[in-house]
Formats: structure tokens, C-alpha cells, sequence
């Protein structure tokens, strides 16, 4: 396909330039493989892991671990990063130090990266979009009853407890066990755990009727 | 901020790929930069969380909120690259260099078209 030069000053649909940011990881990339610091293909490996392998599903064998058996429970509120590891995923860069938050019929949970993006990465993967943004940041701690409202979590009869995480604390959120799950296998529970309601943004799906995928907001 | 203008901005957010982690390829590389980089024990995870905290503090400061996407992983890199020099692991010059040798990025989009 290639005709050797084509070094057009227009625009190019077919063989657009490289972004200036794509430019400078590329170029910071090969500066670092030239002096052996990185391997292209331990970076390959590296994002193949945390887009395929490690994400939400970790967190939610973990909630529902916590919810079937009460011994891994206590486990995991004694030292969440042993029991976790417990299930098979080690702390990452980001994991080392984690907090276990449970919600109650009176607490719940919001948690949040005031300063930059901090997060569960070995039970929740990478942050979504949202969680990294300036208007959620600021507003969890603002208006964080508001922002409940918002993302459709009724808290009016809760107290609200935000909180910040740093590079020395992340927090993780088991949401109540939904009504209606008794008996239920914990690979069936597991699947009524969200992402979101292990940030606090969310609640665990209702096994008693079948989740609709567009739900029309109020 | 308003408080009508951050719900505006969280819904823009969460709008923006849900799940996606990465929305271009360079995003992915650059993160994986940063923690190989960490693993291999060439900084401690802090010491890059500072800097992501500076980057984003100075553009927030300056009044750029950050939506989430690639203006984040901007400040990624920025923080990245200002660490890496400030530990000597990588010469400003000589990536500047690099980057010199890649070409000139693409022009911004002018809807008034070039002049001669």
C-alpha cells in the first residue's frame, strides 16, 4: 500500500500523523527500551492484564466471598490486602494498602480521589472516565447527597461517609446484600455486584427481578 | 463552578465510554510505561502520584477541569516525563530530540484554511 514518500502537507485521511501525545510517549518509549528500562513486550503483556484480567469481576467474587462466608468477612475487614490476595489477586502499585468499607441499613459509603485518580486497582481494575473527573471530585465532597441523587442512589434515610483516597489508602466498598438473595451460590452473587456499588456510586443489582440493561432514569 | 455546570461535566463524563479504560492507544502505553517503570523499582508509586496530583492541580488552578479520557492521561504523561527528569532517568534534551525527529504533530484544525 505503501508509496514510499508521501509526505503531504494536507490532509491526509488515510495515514494521519501521529497525535503530539502519541508523539511523546512513542519517542519516551524508545528512549526507555534503548536504555533497557523497559521491555515493549512486558509492556504489551502490562495492558493486556489490566484490560483483560484484572477489573471489576475481582471485586465482586471478593463481595460475595464476603457475603457467603462470614470468617473471610472478618478476614477482610481485619486486612483487606491479605484476603484479598486470599482470592488470587496481588496488591498492585496501587494496592498495598486498602480499606474495606461495609455499608449498613444506616451507613453508606462514597469513595472518591479528591487530588488525582486513586483506586482499588486489584479488585476494580482501572478508574472509569467519570471517577477521574474534576466535577466528580469536587463534587463528592461538595454535594455528595446530590451526587448520590444523580447517579440514582437513594440515601434519604443514611448518613453519607466520603472517602478521599490517597497513595497511602484505598478504599473499597462491600454494599449490603440485596434482599432476596438467601441461597443463593456465591458465583450467583458475584453477579449481582456493579463496579459502581464498590465505589459507593451504585447499589448491587436486585436478584428478585431481571435487570434491564437502559433503565429510564426518573 | 456551578453546581449545574459539575453535573453538566460528570454527565459529559460518564457518557464518555463507560467502560472503556483507555480511549486511544497512547493512553494505554503510557500507563504501562508508568507502572512498569514503578515495578521495576525506578520510583515508588508515591513518588509519581505527586506528580500526577502537581499536573492536575496546575490545570485546575488554571481553570481546565479535567473531564476524564485523554486530557487526563496528558496530565499522565506530563507527570511522568517531569519525574523521570527530575531523577535524571531520562534527558530533556535528548527526548525533546526525539520528539523533533517524529515530525511536527499535525496542524490544529483551521476552519479558516492556511495562508501562504
Amino acid at each position: 500500500m505503501s508509496d514510499g514518500h508521501d509526505h503531504s502537507n494536507g490532509h491526509d485521511y488515510h495515514n494521519a500523523p501521529l497525535s503530539e501525545p502519541a508523539q511523546r510517549v512513542k519517542a519516551l518509549e524508545q528512549l526507555l527500551v534503548e536504555k533497557g528500562l523497559v521491555d515493549p513486550q512486558a509492556l504489551d503483556a502490562l495492558i493486556d492484564t489490566y484490560e483483560q484480567r484484572i477489573g471489576p469481576r475481582n471485586g465482586a467474587r471478593v463481595v460475595a466471598r464476603a457475603w457467603s462466608d462470614p470468617a473471610y468477612r472478618k478476614r477482610l475487614l481485619d486486612n483487606a490486602a491479605a484476603a484479598i490476595e486470599e482470592l488470587g489477586y496481588p496488591p498492585g502499585p496501587q494496592g498495598e494498602h486498602m480499606m474495606v468499607l461495609e455499608n449498613t441499613p444506616r451507613v453508606h459509603h462514597l469513595v472518591v480521589c479528591t487530588l488525582c485518580s486513586c483506586y482499588p486497582w486489584s479488585v476494580l481494575g482501572l478508574p472509569p472516565v467519570w471517577y477521574k473527573s474534576t466535577a466528580y471530585r469536587a463534587r463528592a465532597v461538595s454535594d455528595p447527597r446530590g451526587l448520590l441523587e444523580e447517579f440514582g442512589v437513594d440515601v434519604r434515610d443514611k448518613e453519607v461517609r466520603v472517602w478521599d483516597s490517597s497513595s497511602e489508602m484505598r478504599y473499597f466498598v462491600i454494599p449490603e446484600r440485596p434482599a432476596g438473595s438467601e441461597g443463593m451460590s456465591e458465583e450467583e452473587l458475584a453477579e449481582l455486584v456493579t463496579r459502581d456499588s464498590m465505589i459507593g456510586t451504585g447499589l448491587p443489582k436486585s436478584p428478585a427481578r431481571p435487570v434491564r440493561q437502559t433503565r429510564t432514569a426518573k | 463552578m456551578s453546581v449545574t455546570r459539575a453535573d453538566d461535566l460528570i454527565a459529559t463524563a460518564r457518557a464518555l465510554a463507560p467502560e472503556a479504560m483507555f480511549s486511544e492507544p497512547w493512553e494505554a502505553r503510557a500507563f504501562a510505561v508508568a507502572v512498569a517503570l514503578c515495578e521495576s523499582g525506578r520510583f515508588a508509586w508515591s513518588e509519581f502520584q505527586q506528580s500526577l496530583i502537581a499536573e492536575i492541580g496546575a490545570a485546575e488552578a488554571a481553570g481546565h477541569a479535567t473531564v476524564g479520557g485523554p486530557d487526563y492521561y496528558r496530565h499522565w504523561l506530563s507527570a511522568l516525563t517531569r519525574l523521570l527528569e527530575t531523577k535524571g532517568i531520562v534527558d530533556a534534551a535528548e527526548l525533546a530530540g526525539r520528539i523533533a525527529e517524529a515530525g511536527p504533530p499535525p496542524p490544529p484544525q483551521d476552519p479558516r484554511g492556511r495562508h501562504i
